[in-house]
C-alpha cells in the first residue's frame, strides 16, 4: 500500500498537514466562532426570532425536533419554502464555517435551495480548525458552508444569493 | 515569427478592457496577499508542504491512481478512465443521451470541461449544455469564450452583461450587478429543477477515501451535483491528494491564492451517489479521469506543471497577462500557467508563441501555491521553441558545413558558387533570392596562391 508507506516512500519530506496554521484559541471558541462567522458574512438570531424570519419553513428532520412549538408552516418543497432549517453536525471557530453531513434526517437541497437558511448549532459542537472539523467526514457526502452564497463575476462586485442562500442565520443553542 | 501573437493581441485590445483587467488582478493579488498573512500562521512552510505533497503524488501518480480507482468505486461512484479529449467527451454524451434525452444538462465551472470543448460536442450530439456559474453563463449567452480560470467574464463591463441579458429575454436593462444576479437565478432556477445529469469538475481527489472536493462560492455547483438524478464529474488524473488530513491546508491555500477569502463559500465533499436512507443526492455519480496529455507531461522536463491547483494567481501577478487579457493566449488556460501548460500537453508547434509571452519577472513562482518553478519552465520551453525554429530553417547551413568539410569539396563548391544565382531547386533560390552575391573582382585566393609558389 503507497498509503500506509507515504512518508518513507516519499522523496520529499512531508510536514505533518496543520502543523503550519493557524489559531492560538486564547479565546473561547464560541467567542472565535461569533467572530469569523459575521466576518464571513453570516448574522446570529435567537431561537425565539426563527419564525419571523421564515414562517414557510423546509425543516430537516433533527432540526424539527429543536424548532417544535416555535409555530413553524412546515414546507414540504425546498424550491418553494421561504426558508430552509438545518442543524450543523459541527461548527468551526476557525473558519466561521458549518459542516453538515448528509444522513437519513437531513437534506442537502435545504441549506441549498431557499433563500434564507438559518442553522442551529448546539454550542458543544463548535471545533477550533479545520483540520479537526475534516475528521468528522466518516464516510458520508457533506457541505462546508462558509457564509451566505455571493459571485463576484460582475465586475468584481460581491452580490450575495446568487444560487444558495443570500442570508445566513445562525442559532446556537 | 510568432512571438508577437500576444503582443498583437494586447495592442489590439481597448483600454477599457484592459483597465479593468489590471484593476480586478491587482485587486485579487492584494486580498490574496493579506489572506496569506492574516489566515496562515506561516504561509511559506504551507506553500513548502503543498508543493511536496504534489511533488509526492507526481512521484507516484500510478500507484496512487489505482487506490484512488478502488476507494471511489468502493463508495459507489462509476469510474471511467479517458486517454484523450475524444474519449472523455464519448463517455459523457452517452451519459447525457442514456439520461436525459431531450432535457439540457446543467454544467457546473470547471476547466477540464473548457479543456475538451465538451459543450461543442454536447450541441453536436443534439444535447444542451447549460452553463450556471454567473459568469460562464454570461458567456455561453454571448457565445464567448471565459477569459480567466476563475473569473470568467473579467474582460466584460456590466454594460456588457446588461445589454446580453436584455437581449437574450432574461428580464429588463439593468446594471445594477444584484438586479443581474437575480435575473440569472430566476432563469437558472428552471433548468436545475428539470435537469436530470449535472456535470462539473473536481479540484481534489483524496485516495486514502475516495472522496472528491469540489469548491465554489455561488451555490451553482452544488445544485449541479445534487439536485439532478445522475452527477457527472470529469477530474484531471493529476488533481488527488493522498490523504484527507491534506485538504484543509489545500482549501486554505486554494482559497487565499484566488480570491482572498478564508475559504470558499461551499466546500462540496463527495462520497458516492445518495444512499438509500439519504433524502436527496443523485442516484449515480460517474468520474470520469482524464489524460489527455498529462502522462506525457509527467514523463518530461514540464512535469511540474501538473502541481498547479488552478488558483489563478499567477495569472493575476503577470505583467503580461494584465497587459494582453486572457483571449490573447489563444488557449483555455492562459497567463503564466498557460503559458507551460498549453505547449506542454499539446506540443511546442501549435504553441510556440507562448513561452515568450513572459518577461520572466518571476512575479508567477513567488505566488504560486504550490511553488511550481514557472520562470524555469518557460525558459525550458523557450529553448525548445528556438530548436525547433532553427531546425527547419538548417538546410543552407548542413550544405555549408558538408562543403566546408574538406579542401576538395571546399574548391568544387568555390567553383561552382558563381551558379548559386541560377540555383534550380526552389528550396535553395528560397536563401539567394534575397541576397545578392558580389561580382568578382580580380582572381580567386587560390588561384593566386597556386601560381605564387
Amino acid at each position: 500500500m503507497i498509503l500506509a508507506a507515504l512518508p518513507d516512500a516519499s522523496p520529499s519530506s512531508i510536514v505533518p498537514p496543520g502543523s503550519s496554521t493557524v489559531l492560538r484559541p486564547i479565546l473561547s471558541l464560541e467567542t472565535l466562532f461569533r467572530d469569523r462567522f459575521l466576518f464571513q458574512g453570516g448574522q446570529f438570531i435567537e431561537k425565539g426570532d426563527i419564525t419571523a424570519i421564515g414562517r414557510s419553513a423546509y425543516v430537516d428532520e433533527d432540526a424539527w425536533t429543536i424548532c417544535l412549538g416555535l409555530g413553524l408552516e412546515r414546507s414540504g418543497d425546498p424550491w418553494e419554502a421561504a426558508a430552509g432549517i438545518t442543524l450543523a453536525s459541527c461548527a468551526v471557530a476557525e473558519t466561521g464555517s458549518i459542516l453538515e453531513l448528509s444522513g437519513p434526517e437531513r437534506s442537502r437541497l435545504a441549506s441549498l435551495c431557499p433563500p434564507i437558511h438559518v442553522v442551529i448549532i448546539p454550542r458543544d459542537r463548535i471545533v477550533a480548525t479545520l483540520d479537526e472539523a475534516l475528521t468528522h467526514l466518516a464516510d458520508r457526502s457533506a457541505v462546508l458552508i462558509t457564509g451566505p452564497s455571493r459571485t463576484a463575476d460582475i465586475e468584481g462586485v460581491m452580490v450575495r444569493g446568487v444560487h444558495g442562500p443570500g442570508k445566513l442565520y445562525a442559532c446556537l443553542t | 515569427m510568432s512571438e508577437p501573437a500576444v503582443e498583437q493581441f494586447a495592442q489590439d485590445l481597448g483600454s477599457p478592457v484592459k483597465g479593468a483587467i489590471h484593476k480586478a488582478s491587482a485587486l485579487k493579488i492584494s486580498s490574496r496577499k493579506k489572506a496569506l498573512k492574516e489566515f496562515l500562521e506561516d504561509s511559506e512552510a504551507a506553500r513548502e508542504y503543498a508543493a511536496n505533497v504534489k511533488a509526492y503524488v507526481l512521484d507516484n501518480l500510478k500507484e496512487l491512481l489505482v487506490q484512488f480507482e478502488t476507494k471511489c468505486i468502493e463508495s459507489g461512484i462509476q469510474v471511467h478512465w479517458a486517454k484523450d479529449a475524444g474519449a472523455a467527451n464519448a463517455v459523457i454524451t452517452d451519459l447525457c443521451q442514456r439520461y436525459s434525452p431531450g432535457v439540457a444538462v446543467v454544467k457546473a465551472k470547471s476547466m477540464a470541461t473548457e479543456e475538451i470543448h465538451l459543450n461543442d460536442h454536447l450541441v453536436a450530439s443534439g444535447i444542451e449544455p447549460i452553463e450556471t456559474d454567473l459568469g460562464e453563463f454570461v458567456a455561453q449567452l454571448d457565445h464567448d469564450l471565459p477569459s480567466h480560470i476563475v473569473t470568467p467574464i473579467i474582460h466584460k463591463s456590466r454594460d456588457d452583461v446588461a445589454k446580453i441579458f436584455a437581449r437574450e429575454g432574461l428580464g429588463p436593462y439593468t446594471t445594477d450587478p444584484e438586479e443581474l444576479a437575480l435575473q440569472a437565478r430566476t432563469r437558472l432556477r428552471e433548468v436545475f429543477k428539470s435537469a436530470r445529469v449535472g456535470i462539473s469538475g473536481v479540484n481534489f481527489g483524496v485516495v486514502e477515501s475516495g472522496r472528491l472536493v469540489l469548491v465554489e462560492n455561488e451555490g451553482n455547483n452544488r445544485l449541479s451535483t445534487t439536485a439532478p438524478e445522475v452527477h457527472v464529474a470529469l477530474m484531471g488524473i493529476e488533481k488527488i491528494l493522498p490523504r484527507d488530513s491534506d485538504l484543509p491546508m489545500f482549501l486554505r491555500l486554494l482559497a487565499g491564492s484566488s480570491t482572498g477569502q478564508q475559504l470558499t463559500v461551499y466546500t462540496h465533499f463527495i462520497r458516492g451517489p445518495r444512499r438509500p436512507d439519504e433524502r436527496d443526492g443523485p442516484n449515480e455519480v460517474h468520474l470520469i479521469l482524464l489524460d489527455n496529455g498529462r502522462s506525457k507531461v509527467l514523463n518530461g522536463p514540464y512535469r511540474d506543471i501538473l502541481r498547479c491547483i488552478r488558483c489563478g494567481a499567477c495569472l493575476n501577478v503577470c505583467p503580461v497577462y494584465r497587459q494582453a487579457s486572457g483571449h490573447a493566449y489563444k488557449h483555455v488556460y492562459s497567463g503564466p500557467l498557460g503559458a507551460v501548460l498549453a505547449p506542454a500537453l499539446e506540443g511546442i508547434d501549435q504553441h510556440k508563441d507562448l513561452p515568450f509571452a513572459s518577461s520572466l519577472c518571476g512575479a508567477c513562482e513567488e505566488v504560486c501555491p504550490v511553488k511550481i518553478p514557472i520562470p524555469d519552465l518557460l525558459l525550458s520551453l523557450r529553448h525548445e521553441a528556438q530548436r525547433a525554429r532553427l531546425a527547419k530553417n538548417l538546410a543552407p547551413w548542413k550544405m555549408f558545413a558538408f562543403g566546408s568539410g574538406s579542401a576538395f569539396r571546399w574548391s568544387v563548391g568555390l567553383t561552382l558558387l558563381p551558379l548559386a544565382r541560377h540555383l534550380p531547386h526552389p528550396a535553395l533560390r528560397g536563401w539567394t533570392v534575397e541576397r545578392e552575391l558580389p561580382s568578382k573582382i580580380g582572381r580567386d585566393f587560390r588561384g593566386w596562391w597556386h601560381d605564387r609558389s
